[in-house]
């Protein structure tokens, strides 16, 4: 939006207020409240998944997330997406949220992104390997196998799926 | 979880005492993590009141939004919610809530999710039933670690909504007006004063001076329950709907 600040309605009243300096509350310029004002969240990159992108970043992603708005607010926007297809396609395709490709820098064809989560009528969320997320997260050791099995293996062209 | 000695389980009977809570044409909102609301709202449309709007987040049925949370939330903002439903990992006698951390903010004992869209929610949603799906003295505290939704607020900020009522497995517990604190609305079948009292970290008294029993499913309920409502939390919670229905 390009706007420093937002306005948002209640808050006022919980610890919110105590330990994060940068809320303020402000009297309401055009009623007689006081109303708590949040500094913009204007992220350098965002990275998010599409369900299908074109060549141009044109890209449709869930409505069921934030991703259009975090596209509208990053300086950079990389499109990962599990299809790429041309822009006709794109515009006559599922259900989801346009993105125009004004806000994308970059788009990577990723077909299983999300994993492992799950990703529209794409796929499902693995539930084994959130469970050995989870497992992984208080073990240095079981994290490291995490990674490289689940992560790092792409950097060599590993298998995506 | 079935009672001993009871035909329904600690979730139908929590569902069904929230979903009698909404009168017919409200419109109610369910967030993340809420299996048993989620199963309140379905229920109570399914029943007594059909022309209820009802919104679920995580639901692909019951999500009529293209523009994700920030539509929800602008919804709620706009004072179009009359039910959400919110929980806590403690919730103090006030009727503050804590999402945030147990212990001290810098230096957490635990690191929880976060208040979310809470902090607003539980000011601009008329009416807010916090839930609990355990009743102790570590989660009813006298005093929350960290309010991340407070539920009294300074006189000069616009605040249309708050507290409706608390339900837990033991009990329903409701806001005495001018005390400002929780009190003793009704104990559910089988369950003694003193054991919702036990495990309860604060006084509560009896509110108007008289604890009721809560009124247990009926066969109408269930039936609905255990059909229409668990098929439709299945897409969304499916290890709920396997465990927490009977029949």
């Amino acid at each position: 939006m390009g706007v420093p600040f937002m306005p948002v309605r209640g808050v006022i009243g919980s610890d919110y207020t105590k330990v994060r300096p940068d809320f303020r509350t402000v009297k309401n310029p055009y009623g007689h409240d006081d109303i708590l004002v949040v500094p913009a969240v204007s992220p350098d990159v965002a990275l998010i998944h599409a369900f299908r992108a074109d060549r141009y970043g044109n890209c449709v992603v869930s409505s069921a997330l934030d991703d259009a708005l975090l596209a509208r607010a990053s300086d950079k926007v990389i499109v990962s997406a599990e299809e790429i297809v041309s822009t006709s396609e794109l515009t006559s395709s599922q259900r989801g949220n346009f993105v125009s490709r004004v806000h994308v820098s970059a788009v990577v064809h990723l077909p299983g992104g999300a994993a492992p989560t799950s990703c529209g009528t794409y796929y499902r969320e693995n539930e084994e390997a959130l469970q050995r997320y989870l497992a992984a997260a208080k073990d240095s050791v079981l994290f490291s196998a995490y990674l490289l099995e689940f992560c790092l293996r792409y950097q060599h062209g590993g298998d995506p799926s | 979880m079935t009672t001993p000695g009871f035909a329904y389980t600690t979730e139908e009977l929590m569902a069904t005492l929230m979903a009698r809570e909404i009168s017919n044409g409200e419109t109610v909102a369910v967030g993340t993590f809420s299996p048993i609301p989620a199963s309140a709202a379905l229920l109570a449309r399914e029943s007594h009141a059909p022309d209820s709007e009802v919104f679920i987040m995580g639901s692909r049925d019951w999500w009529p939004f293209s523009e994700g949370s920030l539509e929800f939330f602008n919804l709620a903002q706009r004072r179009r919610f009359d039910f959400f439903f919110l929980s806590g990992a403690q919730i103090d006698r006030q009727g503050n809530i804590n999402l945030q951390a147990i212990g001290d903010y810098y230096r957490p004992k635990v690191r929880l999710p976060g208040g979310a869209g809470s902090a607003m929610l539980y000011y601009m949603v008329r009416k807010v039933i916090l839930f609990k799906t355990d009743h102790t003295v570590k989660s009813f505290v006298e005093k929350v670690d960290l309010v991340t939704s407070a539920a009294s607020s300074p006189p000069a900020l616009y605040r249309p909504g708050g507290l409706h009522q608390v339900v837990t497995p033991l009990a329903i517990l409701v806001k005495n007006a001018e005390t400002g604190f929780l009190e003793l609305r009704s104990v559910h079948p089988g369950i003694s004063v003193e054991k919702v009292r036990a495990n309860t970290g604060f006084t509560l008294p009896a509110f108007g001076g008289h604890i009721a029993e809560s009124a247990p499913p009926t066969a109408e309920e269930l039936t609905i329950l255990r059909g229409h409502v668990r098929e439709a939390v299945t897409p969304i919670y499916p290890a709920f709907a396997k465990q927490a229905f009977g029949g």
